[in-house]
């Protein structure tokens, strides 16, 4: 009976504690997706040159190949490095998969881009080689990088001017952004073999930051200091279609002028006789690569570090 | 069986407790969850609805606000003369620059496009002039063709509307093949202002589209209460929707025809579930935005509170059954057990299997350990009920014996009292058989010794006579003998009962003594007889059986004394020597002694003697015969009389009889006679036919003459009768029956009746009581009647002076009694009558009165028709007898004024007058007039003094009020009675 009694009370005060035990509602808080997984982010230098038309071509190519999606980003000038290093923070917000990045400045990316891959975001560097001591420096490690022989395709496009002038003849050079390793290598490549006739001078080498209307201007200066300059390699067909716009202005129909991307307008320009030569690098293969890249990383596949494509030149004597 | 009402609900403890519990903490708590689930759902629906329209205004403003920026942003990208100037100088040229214009503008527009394209959520920003030239910054470098009919539409829209931004809702997207098939659209005109002309006209336009992704991920942020947000365009279509699938599809038709006013809400059914819908449109765009809350949803937020209105409500009642379980098995059980038991106990289970066991202690242990000890006292009792039970029947057994037993002795008695009654019966029938045939004997008997007597009164030789005496002696020995053997048998069946009257023993002893002296002189014996001082002479007791037993003695004294004397006395023997009985003062023991120097007794025979039949000796049987019933009869009678009867003999010297009688003094009314001188009595030396000489030749012929009525069926008597009254003063009148009588009396008076009672055609007891009545009613005097019977028991003789006769004599008739008796009874009506005379005749001084006693000695069995007492008085006092009380001694006395005297003799007069008249009356039933007369009787009567008068004449007027004839009879006779009884007495 005392035990029965017990066991009683027992049972009652349990009852009596649920019952004022209040009502505690199921703390049912869903974390967040892991990111999209298929998500690829193209981040270019500017929308524009026609360039990185081509190289988002190539990438949405591979985005439906690949069947992933695809954000192209792009700043709004190739020296726009703050909005690129924006952009890749919003990416990083966005939890997406990977980054394929042709970054304006090889150097100053790097720590946003590791921190991107901190987030776990894969990086996969094309164009401009991103500074590879820098890089290490930073931890930013593993990134495929896909890009051509700039100081190649800058020597080979240089000897082809240097054919069709008489020596000595008097060299310029305008330059890419002096931060981008591509602008520098270009600058090599198009140096030396300037440096290798003795007979010609290089009279000046300035940049124009990659830009049509600087490099319109950039030249209309360069050849009002130095009037006999015959022989100009522009870092990409944009500053080339500037400089062209001032010599045909400025009626000096004998200076030979080499570009480089084997814009369109180039092309074309060729085709005029206005310029003599462009590198073609195939910026759509670029593009498709980073895109096919990063989702061999996402899948787990470890693409080769350093993939350089070959460059074709292109003369009145090899249109397309 | 069910115990109190079996109904379909049965009341019960537990039940009871359910009701409480219940009603004291399960209805309140539903109650109260109710309430406040109703009160808390309305409240959550207000809260709700206000909570969502804050939110919704949240989310206007929100949207609002990112309108506001997308707008400001056109504002200010229109407003760049950079893009104003490039696209005039399209709209102007008409035509296309080389590349490096183209590329140069193109990229003059993009540094000023991408400044603006990084704001979250703009897709795309195009610029698109009126001659198709196309600018475009967003998701995509690679532009292509436009889409025409958007274009159209645009400017179709935007050139109507009033306002310089136009949203255009959910749009498909400007670019062909775009990620965004679908955008949100906000699309500025840009115009140009021809300063010359004055000429306004758009240049182009300016098209914002924005993600319905990034819209949604921003805005559709669900409500905490699961609110849905949706806000559709002007034209209806999703803008934004949780669901994105939605998005771009145009709303549900029923709910936008629902959409009617600026904002509001309404309830409807979606996708199953009560919904209800608030709306409100924003002004500007156009757009309304929608909030869906579901309800349920609402609800779900009360539904904690149902839920623990539920949940409490459920412990409650788990709680509460729980208790009631308790409350059952620690309070009901018990009960319920313990009234099964009862039951149990009621059916006859033994009380050991039933004991309850607990370890409460409380009232309910309390009841079981009650119950228990209940148990054990009922155990106990039946145990004790148990061993009685056995005792009993042990007790029933010995009963049954016993019972079979008093059968038995039942039987046994029975039969005894059947032998009994039948002895009884055998006996009753032996004494009848010896009445009757006494009877029988007697009336025979009689004629022959009255014969005798007769033919001794004839001239006779001596021999004759001499044969004739001795004729007569056998006679009256035969007569002596079987009124013997009467006595005897009535004795012996005990219906002899003694008579309780008042006697003079001087009378007794001095009549006896005569007649000792008489016979012992005629054997030439001595005789004495003696009265002791101490005895009183006036007595109650039945005179006549003592008179037997002294005549016995004195018989046997006589017969068997040859010389010397007889010696008769009496005395008293003192209460000292009785003892210390109870004796009252008036009862007295007097021993009588008969001695005679007689043969006397031998010693072993004097215990012999008393026995019936039996002599002394079976020779003095011979020489003196009798029946030997005498000494027996004597004893028996001595000993009905409370005495003893006891003998001393000597053989040759003689014997000395004694016995012991118990009486009542009557010396309290006279003591005067207390000290009567003893008495040496009766010089008289006479015989009896010497005293009836007396009678004839003396006193008879000094008689007047009177007329006497003979009433006498049987001859012989009647035949004796007259020869007794065949005296010259006797003047005879005969009737053979009571109705003859009667006749004789209408003719005649009488001074005197003789009545037989047992007659032919009407016996005496009708006629003497139809004369009684005649008297009374005609008002004559009263005529002697004396009842003549061959019945000697008390009996009768009451019976006859009950229905009015004065005296009574009992067959056989002797001529001395009669005579005796006649004399006498004559005398004393004769006296009454002079006084009624001398009454009548005013004289104030009565006569008459007598100092004599009235009572006649020789008369058998006289009733004195009016015992009178003298007592001294004052004047002018009445003595009023009553015999109604039946006593003597009663006395009333009343007293009268004495100016009244005068008037009672003739008031008394005029109240007799009235009696005649009442029977009259009560005749003829007149109960009326009776009534008055009672009435006056009763208002004179205490006038004059006579309350009793007043007495009877209130009965009289009571029972004639009530028509009650027998009780006026009774009444008028009781009055008559009374009047005749009122005797005015003087001192003098």
């Amino acid at each position: 009976m005392k035990t029965k009694c017990g066991l009683f009370y027992t049972i009652l005060a349990c009852l009596l504690l649920v019952v004022i035990i209040p009502q505690v509602p199921g703390a049912d808080s869903k974390s967040g997706s892991d990111g999209d997984p298929k998500t690829v982010s193209l981040i270019m230098k500017t929308l524009t040159n026609p360039f990185f038309i081509e190289m988002e071509k190539g990438a949405r190519r591979a985005e439906k190949e690949l069947g992933i999606r695809l954000l192209v980003k792009t700043g709004a000038k190739e020296t726009s490095i703050d909005q690129q290093i924006a952009i890749v923070e919003d990416m990083i917000r966005q939890r997406i998969a990977a980054i394929v990045i042709a970054p304006g400045s090889s150097t100053d990316l790097i720590p946003v881009l590791k921190k991107a891959q901190n987030a776990g975001i894969w990086i996969v560097n094309i164009d401009n080689r991103l500074d590879p001591n820098l890089s290490a420096k930073m931890g930013l490690i593993n990134v495929p990088f896909i890009s051509v022989d700039n100081t190649h395709g800058a020597y080979l496009a240089t000897k082809v001017i240097i054919q069709k002038v008489k020596q000595p003849a008097t060299a310029a050079i305008l330059e890419g952004i002096r931060a981008a390793t591509n602008a520098e290598h270009r600058k090599q490549g198009a140096a030396k073999a300037f440096q290798e006739n003795p007979g010609i001078r290089i009279a000046t080498m300035e940049t124009a930051n990659w830009k049509i209307d600087e490099a319109f201007t950039v030249t209309a200066r360069i050849f009002a200091e130095h009037p006999d300059v015959n022989l100009l390699f522009c870092a990409n067909d944009m500053m080339a279609l500037g400089a062209i716009q001032y010599l045909q202005g400025a009626g000096k129909t004998n200076v030979q002028v080499a570009g480089f991307d084997a814009l369109a307008e180039a092309v074309k320009a060729i085709r005029d006789g206005k310029l003599q030569v462009t590198v073609d690098q195939n910026a759509g293969q670029q593009g498709y690569l980073g895109v096919k890249y990063a989702v061999d990383l996402i899948h787990g596949k470890q693409p080769q570090l350093e993939t350089f494509i070959d460059v074709n030149i292109i003369t009145m004597e090899n249109l397309p | 069986m069910k115990v109190g009402p079996a109904s379909l609900i049965k009341p019960s403890l537990t039940r009871s407790v359910i009701g409480y519990v219940v009603l004291i903490s399960l209805v309140p708590l539903i109650s109260l969850g109710a309430v406040s689930y109703s009160i808390s759902r309305s409240a959550v629906h207000e809260k709700v609805q206000s909570y969502t329209a804050e939110l919704m205004e949240e989310k206007k403003n929100y949207l609002n606000l990112l309108m506001r920026d997308v707008e400001s942003l056109m504002m200010s990208l229109s407003s760049q003369e950079d893009i104003r100037n490039v696209l005039k100088e399209t709209a102007d040229s008409k035509k296309v620059g080389n590349d490096y214009e183209r590329l140069s503008t193109q990229a003059k527009i993009g540094y000023i496009l991408s400044g603006y394209i990084n704001l979250a959520g703009i897709v795309s920003i195009d610029l698109i002039s009126s001659e198709d030239v196309h600018y475009h910054v967003g998701e995509t470098l690679v532009t292509g063709e436009i889409q025409k009919s958007f274009k159209e539409q645009i400017f179709a829209e935007a050139t109507n509307a009033s306002r310089s931004v136009i949203w255009m809702g959910i749009v498909d997207s400007i670019i062909v093949n775009s990620q965004h098939p679908k955008v949100i659209a906000a699309v500025k005109i840009i115009w140009y202002l021809n300063a010359q002309t004055g000429e306004e006209r758009p240049t182009g336009f300016l098209v914002i589209s924005y993600d319905p992704t990034v819209f949604h991920q921003s805005f559709q942020r669900r409500g905490q209460i699961g609110q849905i947000f949706r806000v559709i365009d002007q034209q209806h279509r999703i803008i934004s929707d949780p669901d994105m699938n939605q998005i771009g599809k145009p709303l549900d038709s029923s709910l936008a025809a629902r959409i009617d006013s600026q904002s509001g809400l309404f309830r409807t059914r979606l996708e199953g579930q009560d919904t209800l819908v608030l709306y409100d449109q924003f002004e500007d765009s156009k757009w309304t935005l929608l909030s869906f809350i579901q309800t349920s949803q609402i609800d779900a937020q009360v539904r904690g509170i149902a839920r623990n209105t539920l949940l409490t409500t459920v412990i409650s009642t788990v709680l509460a059954v729980l208790l009631i379980f308790h409350f059952s098995k620690r309070v009901v059980a018990p009960i319920k057990d313990i009234t099964a038991r009862f039951k149990a106990i009621r059916d006859g289970r033994p009380e050991s299997d039933l004991h309850l066991t607990t370890t409460s202690r409380d009232e309910i242990g309390e009841l079981v350990w009650w119950f228990n000890t209940f148990l054990k006292s009922l155990a106990e009792k039946r145990r004790t009920e148990k061993e009685l039970r056995t005792a009993k029947e042990a007790a029933e057994a010995m009963g049954r014996e016993l019972t079979q037993s008093n059968e038995e002795l039942n039987q046994a008695i029975e039969m005894a009292n059947r032998m009994v009654l039948e002895t009884e019966v055998a006996t009753a029938a032996k004494s009848d058989f010896l009445a009757n045939v006494s009877h029988e004997i007697r009336t025979p008997l009689n004629a022959i010794i009255g014969m005798a007597d007769l033919l001794a009164d004839t001239e006779l030789t001596p021999e004759q006579r001499q044969y004739v005496t001795i004729f007569i002696s056998s006679g009256e020995n035969l007569l002596n003998l079987i009124n013997d053997i009467l006595d005897f048998s009535k004795i012996d069946a005990g219906h002899l009962r003694l008579e309780n009257l008042e006697f003079s023993l001087l009378e007794l002893m001095s009549d006896i003594g005569a007649i000792l002296q008489v016979q012992s002189r005629r054997k030439g014996l001595e005789s004495n007889c003696s009265i002791d001082q101490e005895v009183p002479v006036q007595l109650l007791g039945d005179p006549s059986r003592l008179r037997q037993i002294l005549m016995n003695l004195i018989g046997n004294a006589l017969k068997f004394t040859e010389h010397g004397s007889i010696t008769l006395s009496v005395h008293r023997i003192s209460p000292t020597e009785q003892g210390a009985d109870s004796f009252d003062a008036q009862t007295l023991v007097l021993e009588f002694s008969v001695r005679d120097t007689g043969v006397g007794i031998p010693e072993n025979k004097l215990l012999t003697i008393f026995d019936a039949f039996t002599q002394a000796d079976s020779s003095v049987t011979r020489r003196f015969g009798g029946t030997g019933l005498g000494l027996t009869i004597s004893k028996k009678l001595a000993e009905l009389m409370g005495g003893s009867f006891y003998a001393t003999s000597q053989i040759g010297l003689g014997s000395d009889f004694r016995f012991t009688v118990r009486l009542r003094s009557f010396s309290a009314s006279c003591p005067d006679m207390v000290s009567n001188p003893p008495l040496n009595v009766l010089p008289v030396g006479s015989t009896i036919s010497n005293r009836l000489e007396s009678l004839s030749s003396d006193v008879l012929e000094k008689l007047p003459t009177r007329r006497i009525l003979l009433v006498e069926d049987f001859e012989p008597n009647l035949i004796l009768l007259q020869a007794f009254l065949n005296a010259a003063c006797w003047r005879l009148t005969i009737s053979r029956n009571g109705l003859e009588a009667l006749e004789h009396l209408k003719k005649q008076s009488f001074d005197l009746i003789l009545m037989d009672m047992q007659m032919p055609v009407m016996d005496g007891y009708t006629a003497t009581k139809t004369i009684r009545r005649q008297e009374a009613v005609s008002s004559q005097s009263r005529v002697p009647i004396i009842a003549l019977t061959a019945h000697t028991f008390s009996e009768d003789v009451k019976k006859c002076l009950a229905i009015g006769c004065d005296a009574h004599l009992s067959k056989p008739i002797r001529k001395e009694k009669l005579l005796t008796t006649m004399i006498h009874i004559l005398d004393v009506f004769s006296n009454q009558q002079e006084r009624a005379k001398m009454d009548e005749g005013r004289e104030k001084q009565s006569v008459g009165a007598t100092s004599r006693s009235p009572l006649p000695l020789a008369s058998d069995q006289a009733a004195p028709p009016a015992p009178v007492k003298e007592t001294p008085l004052a004047d002018l006092e009445f003595h009023l007898l009553n015999e109604e009380e039946n006593e003597l001694d009663d006395i009333i006395i009343v007293s009268v004024d004495p100016d009244l005297v005068a008037l009672i003799p003739d008031f008394l007069q005029s109240i007799r007058d009235q009696i005649p008249h009442l029977s009259e009356l009560l005749h003829d039933d007149n109960y009326v007039d009776i009534q008055k007369i009672g009435h006056s009787l009763k208002g004179v009567g205490g006038g004059y003094g006579f309350h009793r008068i007043t007495d009877l004449g209130a009965q009289i007027e009571q029972s004639a009020r009530n028509s009650q004839h027998d009780g006026i009879e009774i009444g008028i006779a009781d009055l008559q009675d009374y009047l005749a009884r009122v005797q005015i007495i003087n001192k003098n």
